[in-house]
């Protein structure tokens, strides 16, 4: 389906929901471009089920993966995307059909929608990791086996690179390197299938899924309403109100071989008075009441605010304010052995404890 | 309060002076907390396998991130442990609000971790040692305790003077309170309460006022001090008891009349004695009881034992060769019962030469002398089983005759007799002639037979040897027979 105006609002809506972070400016960047071409008569982003690509047809996916620097401090001259798909088709040896964002949550998605405009090439109704995670490799696409490479690399200053990398981890470590002379960020498409591949490993559906959650979010609906909502719709449990006591944002540094800490964030539970304690780097990791971990990675952590139930982003959290914390399941391959492995508590650095309400 | 009979220490007691090198004590929780143990963890999940009331130390790793302090805590609080040791520099503020909120007590080291649990377990071993030798000594000096007063007092001055009391099950003093009650903050005081029997949680209790911290070694003290004063409250009782009997005598109650010397009252001495106050010992209906024990100094735990099942509201007064009361019976029914309760009481586990007899029922008072005199008489003719002196004929029997001795001598001297297949009938008939003083028609009646069948049978035995034509034999032959087929007559109940 052709993606309107309004269902790009949504969509920023639901991307940003599922991946607290920092600002949101980057992300309505992205939305104002696509709507940018939009209006200067370019057709909106066409948002395609898998089934609707032939079992042949490559699809890719794209990317920022930056070193430490904000995208919006070097912008994008935006050009870079289209050279990685080129390039990446060059090195397959196909043209891609169509693309996916690498994330399920915050700026891919909205990059996704743009280059959507951009190219003309549809995107699929599915992302690898069904929420938004720090490493490259923490896809659906590694837990089944597949391969990342080949990846086209792209920087704002016209320097690209065709990377053949058969371990996901590497693609990682290569990939911020790469940024890192790059100027701080790089353009990726990475990942290329058939379509019939992807049909059977990514987790379809998540953004139609985010455009639904982005339609509540912004709905007249009273607060309450909003929560029961999304508890229908996506499992979303409203964990807690709190206000904020204590924001300690600061950065540990790391000791060779492990993960630095994340910044912590106290809260007051406005109904009992329990003593609330977010993990924040980047998103949220953890949330504990009372010392008990009632939701960690892989779980989605995410804050909206109690009265209109919009969603917040981690610069709410200072002294004084009130937030809801609400959590919702991340995609059940998470949830696997392998999938905590990959991206659980441990793989943060968050140790191995017994959370609540999970065995 | 929960009863354990292992060593208890309190935390704020091993934390004491001198101070724990190194250790600061970062929040205490409020509650007194007991330590049985100090384990040194390196891993927090290593916290959710600790035993309760244990002493977590966790060894320092730079690898600890600041959540896992609250999960530590967390962890803490739902084992039970009695607190929670983690480096100084890895407590903030947080860490001391959840402590708080929790209550679980945090204390933070600037030594290592090791060295820390190393000197907190070396006293632990020493508190535990040093309350084992306190109890002990407290043990030897309460035992020395000759009333429940001096008890008590020795239980105040043990726990400085905290206030001790004995308690029944209602929770009514038994005793005056010893030791000082702070009126000043009642509210901060423990209540630790002791049963006096084990076996018996409801009942008497021995409790003391301590601080919380002092509770556990309270715990200690009242439980030493438990049967001492169970052996007080006991004896105390048995004295009240003796103490409250009537001074009653036989030389008083007999006027100096030996026991068969005494004779019911005349109608004129008894209406004399009705009305008359101080003329009878015992007013209103009753019976006598009268318990001869030739060992009486041995038995008479037990006979007081047994008594206490049958009357537990009379007392028994001791003569120099037992014991007699006078037990309320109004009506025959009430004379039944109480004979049926004697006989259940002693007839359980009879006790060695003692008998007991008890009295007819009378319809008026003021007989005392004649009811402690048949009482007294059936005791002496009495077997095992308590006699009244209605059936002493048929005591009387079996002291002059014991059973097995007749069945030997009828056995002997009339073997055909014995022989005889129709034995049991022949010695019936005899008796009910001889009861009949020699009426066969009276016989005849007795037995509902026809006066010939019973001639023909008393013919038989005289026949197989039994003699009936002497005077002299008769009364022999009497008892020999009665004897080999005793008749004691049931008491009418």
């Amino acid at each position: 389906m052709r993606l309107s105006e309004a269902d790009l609002d949504h969509l920023l809506e639901g991307a940003l929901f599922t991946s607290c972070s920092v600002s949101h400016e980057w992300c309505e960047e992205l939305r104002d471009t696509a709507l940018e071409y939009m209006r200067a008569g370019a057709p909106g982003p066409e948002l395609l089920d898998i089934s609707a690509f032939e079992d042949t047809d490559l699809i890719a996916t794209i990317g920022f993966v930056n070193k430490g620097q904000p995208v919006t401090e070097l912008r994008p001259v935006g050009d870079e995307f289209v050279t990685c798909l080129e390039l990446l088709a060059e090195a397959v040896g196909r043209p891609v059909r169509g693309i996916m964002p690498l994330a399920g949550g915050n700026a891919n998605v909205l990059l996704a929608m743009a280059i959507s405009v951009q190219t003309g090439l549809p995107v699929v109704d599915a992302d690898p990791m069904g929420r938004i995670f720090p490493l490259v490799n923490q896809t659906v696409f590694t837990l089944a086996g597949l391969p990342v490479g080949p990846v086209a690399a792209a920087g704002a200053l016209g320097e690209s690179a065709v990377l053949q990398i058969s371990r996901p981890e590497r693609a990682d470590h290569v990939l911020r390197s790469l940024a890192d002379e790059f100027g701080g960020w790089v353009a990726t498409a990475s990942y290329p299938m058939d379509a019939a591949t992807a049909a059977t490993s990514a987790l379809l559906g998540s953004l139609s899924q985010l455009i639904s959650i982005g339609s509540l979010l912004r709905s007249p609906l009273p607060s309450a309403q909003k929560h029961a909502a999304l508890r229908r719709l996506a499992g979303v449990k409203q964990v807690v109100r709190a206000e904020v006591a204590q924001a300690g944002w600061h950065a540990h540094p790391s000791l060779p071989g492990q993960v630095k800490f994340p910044s912590q964030v106290i809260l007051n539970d406005l109904a009992q008075g329990r003593v609330v304690q977010l993990q924040v780097e980047n998103e949220i990791l953890m949330l504990m009441i009372d010392g008990s971990v009632r939701a960690s990675m892989p779980d989605i952590i995410t804050l909206m605010d109690p009265e209109s139930g919009a969603v917040l982003s981690l610069e709410h959290l200072w002294p004084g304010n009130v937030v809801d914390v609400v959590v919702l399941p991340a995609a059940p391959a998470w949830y696997t052995p392998e999938g905590l492995a990959l991206a659980g508590p441990e793989a943060f650095g968050l140790g191995t404890h017994r959370r609540e309400g999970r065995r | 309060m929960n009863r354990r009979s292992h060593e208890q220490v309190d935390l704020a007691a091993l934390l004491e002076a001198p101070a724990v090198a190194g250790l600061r004590a970062e929040y205490l929780a409020q509650a007194a907390t007991r330590v049985e143990s100090v384990a040194l963890v390196s891993s927090i999940d290593d916290v959710t396998t600790v035993r309760a009331d244990t002493l977590v130390v966790v060894a320092d790793d730079p690898g600890l991130g600041p959540w896992m302090i609250s999960a530590a805590l967390r962890y803490a609080w739902e084992r039970r442990a009695s607190g929670l040791v983690v480096a100084q520099d890895r407590i903030s503020d947080v860490e001391k609000a959840l402590a708080e909120r929790l209550d679980v007590s945090l204390l933070g080291s600037s030594a290592e971790a090791s060295k820390v649990a190393i000197e907190l377990a070396m006293r632990l071993g020493v508190a535990k040692a040093g309350q084992l030798s306190s109890v002990h000594q407290f043990g030897r000096r309460i035992a020395s305790a000759r009333s429940v007063d001096e008890a008590l007092r020795i239980v105040a001055g043990e726990l400085d003077g905290a206030s001790a009391r004995l308690e029944s099950a209602e929770g009514l003093p038994l005793a005056p309170r010893q030791g000082k009650h702070d009126h000043q903050a009642p509210e901060e005081r423990t209540l630790v309460s002791v049963p006096l029997h084990p076996r018996n949680a409801d009942g008497q209790r021995v409790s003391v006022e301590v601080w919380p911290h002092e509770a556990p070694y309270a715990e200690r003290v009242l439980e030493a001090t438990a049967p001492v004063l169970s052996a007080l409250v006991l004896e105390a009782q048995l004295r009240a008891m003796r103490d409250s009997l009537p001074a009653l005598s036989l030389p008083a109650l007999t006027g100096g009349r030996r026991p068969w010397e005494l004779t019911a009252p005349t109608p004129g001495e008894a209406k004399a004695a009705q009305g008359a106050p101080g003329q009878d010992p015992v007013a209103d209906a009753h019976l006598a009881v009268c318990i001869l024990a030739k060992h009486r100094k041995r038995v008479g735990a037990a006979v007081h034992q047994r008594w206490l099942k049958c009357a537990p509201a009379t007392p028994l007064a001791r003569t120099s060769d037992g014991w007699i009361a006078f037990v309320p019976s109004a009506t025959p029914a009430e004379h039944g019962r109480f004979a049926r309760a004697l006989r259940l009481a002693f007839a359980e586990e009879p006790l060695p030469d003692v008998s007991i007899g008890y009295s007819r029922h009378r319809d008026t008072p003021g007989e005392a002398a004649s009811e402690l005199s048949e009482a007294w008489l059936a005791a002496r003719v009495a077997d095992a089983q308590p006699l009244c002196f209605d059936s002493v004929t048929a005591g009387v029997l079996h002291r002059v005759l014991p059973a097995d001795l007749a069945r030997e001598l009828v056995t002997k001297l009339l073997p055909e007799l014995m022989a005889d297949p129709g034995r049991d009938e022949l010695v019936e008939s005899v008796l009910a002639f001889l009861d009949s003083k020699g009426s066969v028609s009276g016989a005849a009646r007795l037995l509902g037979v026809h006066r010939n069948t019973v001639q023909t049978r008393v013919r038989r035995a005289e026949e197989l040897g039994v003699d009936l034509s002497a005077p002299d034999s008769v009364l022999p032959m009497h008892l020999l027979l009665r004897g080999v087929r005793p008749e004691v007559p049931e008491t009418t109940l």
